[in-house]
């Protein structure tokens, strides 16, 4: 009687590369398998000189409707700078800025930006502390992202300067007017935690990059791979740079989680250490990483739904990967909708005049179309639609959900910001800020500059880490329980 | 003398554990045998020992330094040179704290990744032993031996399944070193001369750039200053001119009353206080008080003189230009009117 339940020879006792792994020869069993690497890109072995084509192929070939996105973009950068110029060289006074509402949609930018910024290491960091196994495609794109719009957040404290060429009286540095900044001021701890939280993003991104540049130094010619060449700084994948790589990739990881969560606080400390209603609160903290964390998720469901479709990456990024970005996007939309709770029920139970007189202008004022808008969409929609796994991996539905994600972030930033500001203590000095044409102008081209970034950097570098898909496809395995196929994920 | 490399490449794990035991078993030791590979396999899955990297302790090094650079920022800095606020500590603990943690995270990471390059001996920009199929998943075995051993560990290669063997003559790598170590020293002492000459103001002196002579500015705010062409210019408080209304003022009526009493809850309550005494709440915090606006004080002057007191302002209470309308303040005053004892 043959033995049911022997164990195949592993690839590499059969002296065969584990990507030629043939399917076994029992029919059901080899049903079940090939369903599995069907549903699992971990499971689906490619030979990896086919899987870098899959990957080089898009970023070599650009279409005119490319060229001429990237010319529409480089105008809008252009517009910003100008809007820019003309903003310093007139003064501050050209925007809607003014007594009361001196922190507006600059500001809004900011942490929205800032927000943004947040997923990409908590996608690639914490999932990888977490050990998630499905983070391995989409972990660059989320770091590109952090990277791009950090640095875009980054400016708006510039741009938000009247005299922005003296930007550096912020640093300490020696001068005869002894002007030292003082760290009595959460602008300044901002100004640490960002320096911070954009170095050390930009480090953990290209520490990851490095092997894969590699690739495209061996798979190029001529004036790109001399570029190549200088990133990969001579990289070879011994095993001491393995080891060293992926000691420093820990270090990273566990690293910037804290200082992912200090950056958001601190943020929402630029706001909760003023004595001004509806700021002055102790729960602005987590409800403020809560909510970047939110958008940013849906950020990056969005540039990963907008890369798949225009890039052909459908053989990287699967349903599986989609649905597990849903998820965690629901699973934080609830967090946020608890930490609204809690951020309105302090206030709304202690009835003080003008936390109520604000309560009021939400509910039934002027400021109700705002304040619905924000909670059905991030709110409400989320939960009704999330839930379904058909939605999850519906693309066109998901990237709806994740837009509107966006719009409702957006707007707990300008309900936050401009529109509280509005209303203080005193009624005599309440105000209304009405958008101007540098801020639109600014807002829409540092949009763009994010997003040519972005999309110049798909073509430039590999925005799916292949070593860690390979690492993946290498490491991973079936083992045949019973009659059932389970599906083993290494245990280191 | 080892005088070649020898790469063998792969297309499997199985074939290279196998090759690496047959270089053990021909007495070629670990140390000269180097496994390339395009993704992180253990070293263990070839038979080979652990790599014990000390990324982890250098970045522990970056911390200890990032602490000294907070304590520099954070102490350093305000006990040099002085800068008191009112009512805080020179050195505020809490806010410290902030620092601290981000300085340290920032030098932890900054170190590992340099520690990364420095100990793997990157970056390298010379010709090294290689084959671009490494990144196509095939795994490289690298000796370095003797020219007259690189038959024989050639064939041990083939025997164990290599796709193909490549040769190398072993490149001179000590002007590069020495280059790279002097370079090194230099850039840290020069690096170090530059940071410390520019937190002592006393030894190098950066002048405070200010820009005041650049920006713009009109003839009259040049000087010097003109005075005043004699009564031209009202000096003592609001100008009134005599029998000539500031605006039309608006009749008093129980809606204007109305209007009124609802602005002066707006706008005058919180100084003047509700009956208008000067008791408010905010009014409380100045020298000199509010005015009572029952005394005969207030009550004798005239309607135009309530009028720019409340358009201009008067000593610490700002204008009201910017929130009322001249129909609005005319509807304060006719409520002003009705608080007269």
């Amino acid at each position: 009687m043959p033995e049911e339940n022997a164990s195949r020879p592993s690839p590499t006792e059969r002296g065969l590369p584990y990507w030629e792994q043939p399917l076994p020869e029992d029919k059901e069993q080899a049903e079940q398998e090939n369903k599995a690497r069907k549903g699992n890109l971990l499971l689906d072995m490619r030979a990896p000189a086919d899987v870098n084509r899959y990957m080089m192929d898009p970023m070599r070939r650009q279409s005119r409707r490319f060229w001429v996105l990237c010319v529409i973009l480089a105008g809008g950068v252009f517009m910003w700078w100008s809007a820019w110029l003309y903003q310093a060289i007139n003064g501050l006074g050209v925007t809607g800025l003014g007594r009361p509402v001196m922190w507006a949609v600059y500001i809004v930018n900011f942490v929205y930006l800032i927000g943004i910024g947040h997923a990409g290491t908590f996608i690639s960091a914490a999932l990888r502390v977490l050990k998630f196994e499905w983070r391995r495609p989409i972990s660059r794109a989320a770091e590109t992202v952090t990277v791009f719009a950090l640095s875009m957040a980054a400016m708006y404290p510039l741009i938000h300067l009247g005299r922005v060429w003296k930007f550096y009286w912020l640093l300490p540095y020696p001068n005869q007017r002894q002007l030292w900044p003082s760290y009595h001021s959460p602008l300044l701890w901002d100004l640490t935690a960002i320096l911070t939280y954009f170095s050390c993003s930009i480090l953990f991104a290209y520490v990851s990059l490095i092997p894969d540049i590699a690739m495209m130094r061996d798979h190029t010619t001529g004036r790109w791979q001399a570029f190549y060449r200088i990133f990969a700084l001579g990289w070879r994948g011994t095993e001491k740079e393995w080891a060293h790589h992926e000691t420093t990739q820990n270090v990273f990881s566990y690293g910037i989680i804290p200082v992912m969560f200090s950056v958001h606080t601190i943020v929402s400390w630029d706001f909760a250490m003023t004595i001004q209603a509806g700021w002055h609160s102790t729960i602005f903290g987590p409800y403020f990483v809560v909510g970047a964390l939110f958008s940013g998720t849906g950020a990056v469901i969005i540039a990963l739904i907008i890369l798949r479709q225009t890039m052909n990456l459908k053989f990287f990024l699967r349903p599986e990967h989609f649905n597990g970005m849903a998820m965690l996007m629901l699973v934080l939309s609830l967090t946020w909708d608890y930490f609204y709770f809690n951020d309105y029920l302090a206030p709304w139970f202690g009835q003080a005049p003008v936390d109520k007189t604000l309560y009021q202008l939400f509910q039934h004022g002027a400021y109700a179309p705002f304040w619905y808008t924000m909670l059905i969409c991030n709110a409400l929609i989320p939960a009704l639609t999330l839930w379904s796994k058909k939605i999850r991996t519906s693309l066109p539905a998901l990237f709806i959900v994740a837009v509107l994600v966006q719009v409702g972030m957006y707007l707990e930033r300008v309900i936050i910001v401009p529109l509280t500001l509005a209303r203080n203590e005193l009624p005599f000095s309440w105000g209304v800020y009405t958008l101007q044409a540098p801020e639109t102008i600014i807002t829409i081209g540092t949009l763009c500059f994010l997003i040519l970034a972005y999309i110049i950097f798909t073509r430039v570098f590999p925005i799916i880490p292949l070593w860690e898909v390979y690492e993946g496809q290498a490491l991973h395995g079936l083992r045949k329980v019973g009659r059932y196929l389970l599906h083993l994920k290494s245990a280191e | 003398m080892a005088d070649i490399h020898l790469l063998g490449l792969f297309n499997n794990l199985g074939a290279a554990a196998d090759a690496i035991d047959r270089l053990h078993k021909q007495g070629i030791s670990d140390e000269k045998i180097l496994v390339l590979s395009g993704l992180p396999y253990k070293p263990e899955m070839l038979g080979r020992p652990h790599h014990h990297g000390k990324v982890g302790l250098a970045s522990l090094g970056g911390a200890l330094l990032g602490v000294l650079l907070a304590a520099f920022l954070t102490a350093g800095i305000f006990l040099l040179y002085p800068l008191f606020q009112g009512g805080q500590p020179l050195i505020p603990i809490p806010s410290s704290l902030i620092v601290f943690f981000e300085m340290t995270m920032l030098a932890t990471m900054w170190t590992a990744f340099f520690s990364m390059l420095v100990l793997s001996g990157m970056p390298v920009f010379k010709s090294q032993p290689y084959d671009p199929r490494i990144t196509e998943g095939y795994i490289g075995v690298q000796v370095t031996l003797d020219n007259k051993l690189g038959d024989q560990v050639g064939q041990a290669f083939k025997d164990a399944g290599t796709v193909e063997v490549k040769r190398q003559a072993l490149a001179p790598a000590i002007d590069l070193n020495f280059r790279r170590f002097w370079g090194g020293v230099l850039g840290v002492l020069t690096v170090g001369a530059v940071i410390s000459l520019l937190f002592f103001y006393d030894v190098l002196h950066i002048d405070f750039p200010t820009n005041m002579n650049e920006q713009f500015s009109y003839g009259f705010e040049q000087g010097p200053r003109l005075a005043a062409p004699a009564e031209s210019v009202p000096v003592q408080g609001p100008a009134l001119i005599a029998g000539e209304p500031a605006s039309l003022p608006v009749p008093s009526s129980p809606n204007s009353l109305q209007r009124g009493k609802t602005l002066f809850g707006i706008n005058c309550i919180m100084c003047h206080g509700a009956d208008g005494t000067g008791n408010g709440a905010v009014g409380a915090f100045f020298n000199p008080k509010p005015f009572n606006l029952t005394s005969s004080a207030v009550q004798s002057l005239p309607d135009n003189e309530l009028f720019l007191v409340i358009s201009q302002g008067f000593g610490v209470m700002p204008p009201f230009a910017e929130n009322l309308s001249p129909e609005e303040r005319w509807d304060v005053i006719n409520y002003v009117r009705t608080l007269k004892k």
